[in-house]
């Protein structure tokens, strides 16, 4: 098979799991796949102590840190467009997302930015997962979050609106990266004010 | 009976290079014209024609062959090796008897060509190695075990090494790579050097005997070597199922062999196991976790084969595994490399080497006499065996991905203590009358296996041939009939051994059983120890410290199940076939009566002091294999038992059982099974004391 990411040609080791468990086949080769990193750090929300945000995300969860393989692999997929390379953390998303009981929501994206990228690298990650997912949240601005300080963004209200109705359930919030934390407790904090019983957070990658 | 001759016809066989000659027997597989493979039993004319065989290779020599039909014998019992299925295993369509044959020609042809020049390779080893290391030497040079002892292949057995001595990748690997940097130094090509090894491989593969475990190494070193050639590196576990393919495509029969099954088994645990063995960088670990997941793939067949398992492998692989691949099969090639070139040093090389592979050996035979080092559960059975494999596969995944290790770990141990211990959940009595030929036997297993009790063990009166004629290793009952009727039924240890009188037929086979189980006691009849055919037994019975009582008429046997009681004899002056100990076996629901070799005056005797009790019985050992100076009507008027058991063997020499005696069993409407005849009997009486006979 040939690798996504370096395209070379690798052979997928023979394991006793790949033998008898349907596992998603992550496309790259040994190599480059050793590159990205666990993430290790924990996550506080001492940030957000004493905001109206206190206590709207229950729990997060990052696979990866935000190292220079990872950064190349972001690059090359959400601003190059290479959508195959959705594929790449596929079993390890779908993994984590075995381990937390709850309906998945994904980050959504404004529709005039997924008129400029032609596909949603969120929904497409957890589409090669295989995890299902529910729309229930509409982006209101445009403006990226990545432009902002960190006190610009946790003053910006009203980023999301619900366009669904939210019972009193479990949901988990997915998003591709993890940086402040403003894009997660703001949408945690609209589905709580909707009636959430319970919000944690899956991100692919604490930056 | 008189026996019919048999249909005899006139045909033409070509040998191939799967033969062996032993005594005055030559056996081994052979075409027909019509091109079927037979299994060819041979009897040699003379000397002359067997010393004339044994010069040069036979593979496709032709004869024409006057061949009988072979007698439909059933096998000794369901543990026992079962002619039927290593035909099967081998693509052989049946049995031919050759009495006499006629030379033709010797066929030419490539694979003819390279088992000659195998069986000169043997040759050579004969003349240019010491004897202690010719047995070795032919097994890792060109995979032929026929020279090995019994003693030597047993103790490697117990230390589960064998594998070591069947050329498989290890070997593979070694020559391809002294191949292949042989050529690199001599400034060959990689890819011409690629090129030679494609060729030479299959040629080594032939030299190597062509078992299973050498073709599954070279077919699957050629697909990865053709496969990068072709600029398409293969994965290793697609090469491997390749191999697969082809070689059930071309010998479907293949997938009943034994050595195919642990060959590819253990190949295939290993390839998938990447991830547990890259978890320890320490060597010893590694190793470990090599046997471990070879032992665990392999378990559940090999328990379905040969009923137990070595514990001690995954010790003594540590040990040599890395003697025998780095050490003992490098010198082995360098040895034979320099008989062919530079043969005064091997002489020096033998003289230091020699001693100290005599002292590995010594040492290797003391390993194994170390107690414990063997798990002999019952045989179990297939589903059994399905479900254990799922268990060794759900641990296998589950310590791969660190997940439900304890749920995987405790089920795994869940199915091994099933097929421990549920032997000791039968509750029924079970009395097998084992077919050991023309002699006794008898097993009785008590409910819950509380009570082990043995009657005879069978045995060969052997008669001296001429030397030509002897074969290399004698067959034993004891060793090939008994124990692994025993090791069957996963069981360790005898109560009570009991030798009904010394006679070979009895208990020549009894030396054997000893060696195989632990007995705790023996029972012979008075004065019987004295006769010289009891020799070696006692030899055995020292070095084992088994105390051996003289029991006689009035003497019991303690058991929580039945009443045991010896009946005979009275005196205690030996005086053959009518000292034999008799012996009954009485509760409630059931009487049986075991009267070894009894003969007319003991049967008297019986009617005599025992009418009381001995009648309405349910089961006789009929005395004296159903001999005419047995069985007097009287006698068998007195116990008229549901079921008679005759053990004679089939189409003994003796005409066994006498008609005059069937004749008798006849008018008195009792039936009767005959072990040579109807193979091992099984009476089984159940909780409730209901009996019932099974025959295979």
């Amino acid at each position: 098979m040939t690798c996504l990411i370096c395209g070379t040609l690798y052979q997928p080791s023979a394991t006793w799991s790949r033998l008898f468990i349907y596992e998603l086949d992550s496309s790259t080769c040994k190599r480059c796949f050793a590159k990205f990193e666990i993430s290790k750090s924990t996550i506080d929300f001492t940030d957000f102590l004493g905001t109206p945000y206190e206590g709207a995300v229950d729990s997060v969860f990052c696979l990866y840190s935000y190292n220079e393989p990872m950064k190349e692999y972001l690059h090359q997929y959400k601003f190059l467009q290479d959508v195959a390379l959705a594929k790449v953390f596929s079993g390890k998303l779908q993994q984590a997302f075995q381990r937390k009981e709850g309906i998945v929501v994904p980050i959504p994206m404004h529709p005039e930015k997924l008129k400029l990228r032609t596909f949603s690298q969120v929904d497409k990650l957890l589409n090669a997962a295989q995890v299902p997912f529910q729309q229930l949240l509409t982006k209101t601005t445009s403006d990226s979050q990545g432009k902002k300080t960190k006190k610009e963004r946790l003053e910006t209200t009203n980023l999301f609106e619900v366009i669904s109705t939210i019972e009193a359930a479990n949901y988990i919030l997915f998003d591709d990266i993890y940086t402040t934390g403003a894009t997660i407790h703001h949408a945690a904090k609209i589905l709580k004010d909707a009636g959430a019983k319970r919000v944690d957070a899956i991100t692919l990658i604490k930056g | 009976m008189p026996v019919l001759p048999s249909e005899q016809r006139v045909t033409e066989i070509t040998w191939t290079d799967t033969y062996r000659i032993n005594g005055s027997t030559m056996r081994g597989f052979a075409i027909s014209e019509n091109k079927d493979k037979w299994y060819v039993q041979l009897k040699l004319e003379s000397e002359q024609h067997k010393e004339a065989f044994q010069r040069h290779s036979l593979a496709g020599l032709t004869m024409n062959v006057v061949t009988e039909e072979t007698p439909n014998r059933p096998k000794a019992h369901k543990y026992a090796f079962d002619m039927e299925s290593y035909l099967k295993s081998n693509g052989s369509v049946g049995q031919l008897q050759i009495s006499q044959y006629e030379l033709l020609e010797q066929k030419s042809g490539f694979i003819t060509f390279m088992a000659g020049q195998r069986f000169k390779m043997k040759q050579h080893i004969q003349e240019h190695f010491p004897i202690s290391l010719q047995a070795e030497a032919e097994a890792l040079l060109i995979g032929s075990r026929e020279q090995m002892s019994t003693d030597m292949q047993t103790a490697y057995e117990t230390l589960g090494i064998t594998h070591l001595f069947a050329i498989s990748g290890l070997h593979v690997a070694l020559i391809v790579w002294l191949i292949y940097e042989m050529m690199i130094r001599l400034g060959v090509r990689r890819e011409t050097a690629n090129w030679l090894l494609i060729i030479t491989l299959p040629l080594y593969a032939l030299l190597a005997g062509g078992a299973p475990s050498v073709w599954r190494s070279v077919s699957v070193t050629e697909i990865v070597l053709i496969s990068m050639l072709l600029q398409r590196k293969i994965a290793i576990d697609d090469a491997f199922s390749l191999s697969i393919i082809g070689f059930v495509f071309l010998t479907p029969w293949i997938i009943f062999q034994i050595g195919f099954q642990l060959s590819y088994l253990a190949a295939f645990s290993l390839i998938f196991s990447s991830i547990l063995l890259k978890s320890s960088h320490y060597y010893l670990f590694q190793s470990f976790i090599i046997t471990a997941v070879c032992q665990l793939i392999v378990y559940p067949i090999l328990l379905y084969h040969f009923y137990e398992i070595s514990i001690s492998s995954f010790l003594a692989n540590l040990v040599f595994v890395p003697l025998f691949s780095f050490v003992i099969l490098p010198l082995n090639l360098l040895i034979l490399l320099l008989t062919f070139i530079l043969p005064s040093i091997t002489e020096v090389l033998f003289l230091f080497y020699e001693p100290v592979r005599g002292m590995l050996d010594i040492f290797i035979l003391k390993l194994g006499t170390l107690p414990y080092q063997m798990w002999n559960p019952a045989n179990p059975a297939v589903e059994i065996i399905l479900i254990a494999y799922l268990s060794v596969c759900f641990l296998l995944v589950s310590l791969e991905r660190k997940k439900s290790r304890f749920i995987s770990i405790i089920l795994f141990l869940f199915v091994i203590g099933f097929i421990q211990i549920s032997p000791y959940f039968d509750s029924s009595t079970r009395i097998s009358f084992v077919n050991v030929g023309q002699g006794d036997c008898i097993l009785i297993e008590m409910p819950f296996r509380k009570q082990i009790i043995m009657i005879d063990t069978g045995g060969l009166l052997r008669f001296d041939q001429e030397s030509w004629k002897q074969t290399n290793e004698p067959y034993e009952i004891g060793r090939q009939v008994v124990l692994p009727f025993l090791k069957g039924k996963g069981i360790n240890t005898i109560d009570t051994l009991i030798i009904t009188h010394a006679d070979a037929d009895h208990m020549e086979g009894a030396e054997e059983v000893l060696r195989g189980v632990v007995i705790k006691e023996i029972h012979i009849t008075p004065g019987s120890g004295e006769k010289e055919v009891m020799n070696d037994l006692w030899m055995e019975i020292e070095k084992r410290g088994i105390p051996v009582y003289e029991k006689k008429a009035g003497d019991i046997i303690v058991s929580d199940y039945f009443h045991f009681q010896y009946l005979y004899p009275m005196d205690e002056i030996y005086e053959g076939n009518n000292d034999s100990l008799v012996l009954s076996m009485r509760n409630n629901y059931f009487h049986g009566l075991f009267i070894g070799d009894l003969e007319e005056q003991g049967e008297l005797d019986l009617v005599e002091y025992y009418s009381h009790v001995l009648h309405q019985m349910d089961v006789l050992k009929v005395g004296h294999h159903g001999s005419k100076t047995s069985s007097i009507e009287q006698f068998l008027t007195l116990v008229q038992p549901d079921v008679a058991i005759i053990q004679a063997g089939f189409e003994n020499r003796y005409g066994h059982p006498h008609p005059e005696v069937v004749e008798r069993l006849r008018k008195l409407d009792i039936p009767y099974l005959q072990t040579g005849t109807n193979g091992t009997i099984e009476v089984k009486i159940n909780k409730s004391g209901d009996m019932s006979v099974m025959i295979p």
